[in-house]
């Protein structure tokens, strides 16, 4: 008879955890801390010899001198950019000081009683049944009645907020359901007889949703804001053939089943949302380049994050690393995700020039930031502290940023 | 810290990355918290490395990433859900005896698992199981006598082989 400690062993060696790199990036992060606090040691001493001086300095009328500033980094390879920009044993105090505070108690009010009056800074889908929408206002709303994936056995999955974050768009058993969230309705779309139960779903455009089964692409929904469940029905359209361009740039597209993006007819193998799945984020497009969220398979030697691709070379430009901002620290607050949950960092939309607005589900909370990739400038927007989100909160990212 | 060994650092820890992640994995019953402990402790190797290259790192991980689970629970044990997610859905083949042990460690509270893998995985002392967790010998037993029984109660077909654990 085997003992315990076989069993263990066995569960040790078989038990499936994804392709980690946690190794990557910890020499540089561990050389910039021991930095920090030689600096942190030096500046307590030069800060009293500089108190001193200055002291001395306004005795005798002598010039202050003025440190220059620091020269952003330039970014041109993807090589170059790999490295963190920001870092922080839990948050950069730069960007916690830019950061709202986060919030606590959530009490959200049904939709239906308090719909949004403008659209969503981004929605949290929580629980098994119910979807807790944030609004830029600060405050919750609930829209419940929602019917679980496979008879129960899974939470509510993630959906997709449309590009202008005015309706959600979430997976259901037999279809989706379609969350107007400024009127406050919720509108169900069956498939019809025979459909597999939807795993994913997201926006491909103002109007048309992209629905996954089995990882396999096999719909796509013509949804428009106030249409009735029966028009919506009456628009599904079944797919022939490959993936669907979904992004609006110059001589690019991005399909969904390619891992990377296609410029110019040649695929451009940046390290892509979870190839393996058929659904991510779709990418967002600027004036000759376009954001796609990095979530890298084994042998990039990338971290999770948001890439910047120039559309006429396909070469990456600019790289947003996701560690570097959320808190590796064990003292940080994570919430686990759903079986199928939104890789934990997305580009949600472009500003405009060359900022982005980037979503990052961290350990530290739910962070929405300004990027600015030629500048390499980083900016909070929103912090939602995830540890007042009960487990099994499946993140679904929007915008409507102005 | 030095540069000159940068290679030999990164050479361990990609080597032991994925074992390492995939034990926190079973410490923490969560995919992220585990990758996030194992990154904080692999940073706090490197910061060693000088002294840790040729003691043990491995073991200096674990206590860091057993510990930093136990605090982390601490602090958030107000805000954990009893509607809890298995991981491991949606993961390849994995037979039933192995779910059940699995489901079976995550039944039990954050220490009990702790000293239960420390224990009997990591096939540590009561002694060595006390130092890693920062506990006594006592708690340490306590905590062994009581993993094990609810082992038994959620995985009836462990319960000849807790039973001949305990005996030992």
């Amino acid at each position: 008879m085997s003992g315990l400690r076989d069993e263990l062993h066995r569960l040790d060696e078989g038990v499936h955890v994804p392709p980690t790199q946690a190794a990557e990036g910890a020499w540089s992060t561990a050389r910039r801390r021991v930095r920090r606090r030689r600096a942190a040691a030096v500046g307590g001493v030069a800060a009293a010899v500089v108190a001193a001086a200055v002291g001395l300095q306004s005795l005798t009328g002598g010039p202050s001198e003025v440190e220059p500033a620091p020269v952003p980094p330039t970014r041109d390879s993807l090589a170059e950019v790999a490295s963190p920009t920001v870092e922080g044993e839990r948050l950069d105090p730069l960007l916690r000081d830019a950061l709202p505070e986060r919030r606590g108690v959530l009490d959200p009010t049904p939709l239906a009683e308090d719909p949004l009056e403008g659209p969503a800074a981004y929605v949290v889908g929580v629980g098994k049944r119910d979807v807790w929408v944030l609004g830029r206002d600060g405050h919750y709303r609930s829209i419940t009645g929602l019917r679980t994936i496979a008879g129960g056995g899974h939470p509510v999955r993630s959906g997709s907020v449309s590009p202008d974050a005015t309706l959600l768009a979430l997976p259901q058993p037999d279809g989706l359901v379609v969350a107007d969230l400024q009127a406050g309705e919720v509108v169900p779309v069956r498939l019809g007889a025979g459909s597999l139960a939807v795993t994913e779903v997201a926006w491909l455009d103002a109007d048309t949703v992209a629905v996954w089964a089995s990882s396999a692409l096999v719909r796509t929904v013509d949804i428009t804001a106030g249409a009735s469940a029966a028009e919506m029905e009456s628009s599904v359209s079944e797919l022939v053939g490959g993936g669907l361009p979904a992004v609006d740039a110059p001589g690019t597209a991005w399909f969904p089943d390619v891992a990377g993006l296609v410029v110019d007819g040649e695929e451009v193998l940046v390290p892509s949302v979870r190839p393996q799945r058929a659904a991510g984020p779709v990418p967002v497009a600027g004036d000759g380049w376009v954001a796609v969220a990095a979530d890298p398979v084994e042998d990039t030697g990338l971290p999770r994050g948001v890439a910047v691709v120039d559309t006429a070379s396909g070469r990456p430009r600019a790289f947003l690393p996701m560690r570097a901002i959320g808190s590796p620290a064990p003292s940080g607050r994570a919430i686990r995700a759903a079986d199928l949950s939104p890789p934990r960092v997305a580009p949600l939309a472009v500003e405009g020039g060359t900022t982005l607005v980037v979503g990052m589900q961290t350990t530290y909370g739910v962070l929405v930031l300004r990027w600015d990739w030629a500048s390499d400038q980083l900016t909070g927007l929103a912090v939602e502290d995830t540890g007042g989100l009960p487990d099994g909160t499946a993140i679904s990212w929007g915008t409507g940023l102005d | 810290m030095r540069e000159r060994d940068r290679g030999s650092f990164e050479e361990w820890a990609r080597a032991r990355q994925q074992q390492l992640v995939r034990r926190a994995y079973l410490v923490t019953g969560d995919h992220h918290r585990a990758e996030d402990l194992v990154q904080e402790a692999l940073v706090g190797v490197a910061m060693r490395w000088d002294t840790l290259r040729d003691g043990n790192p491995d073991a200096w991980v674990r206590t860091v990433v057993y510990r930093a689970n136990v605090s982390w629970w601490r602090r958030h044990r107000r805000e954990v859900s009893v509607d809890r997610v298995p991981d491991h859905v949606g993961s390849p083949g994995p037979g039933p005896a192995r779910l059940a042990i699995e489901d079976a460690l995550q039944a039990l509270t954050t220490k009990q698992r702790a000293t239960l893998l420390l224990r009997f995985l990591e096939d540590l002392s009561v002694e060595e199981t006390a130092a890693v967790l920062g506990v006594s010998t006592g708690t340490v037993k306590k905590q062994t006598s009581v993993a094990l029984e609810r082992l038994r109660e959620h995985a009836p077909h462990l319960r000849d082989l807790t039973l001949a654990e305990e005996a030992r």
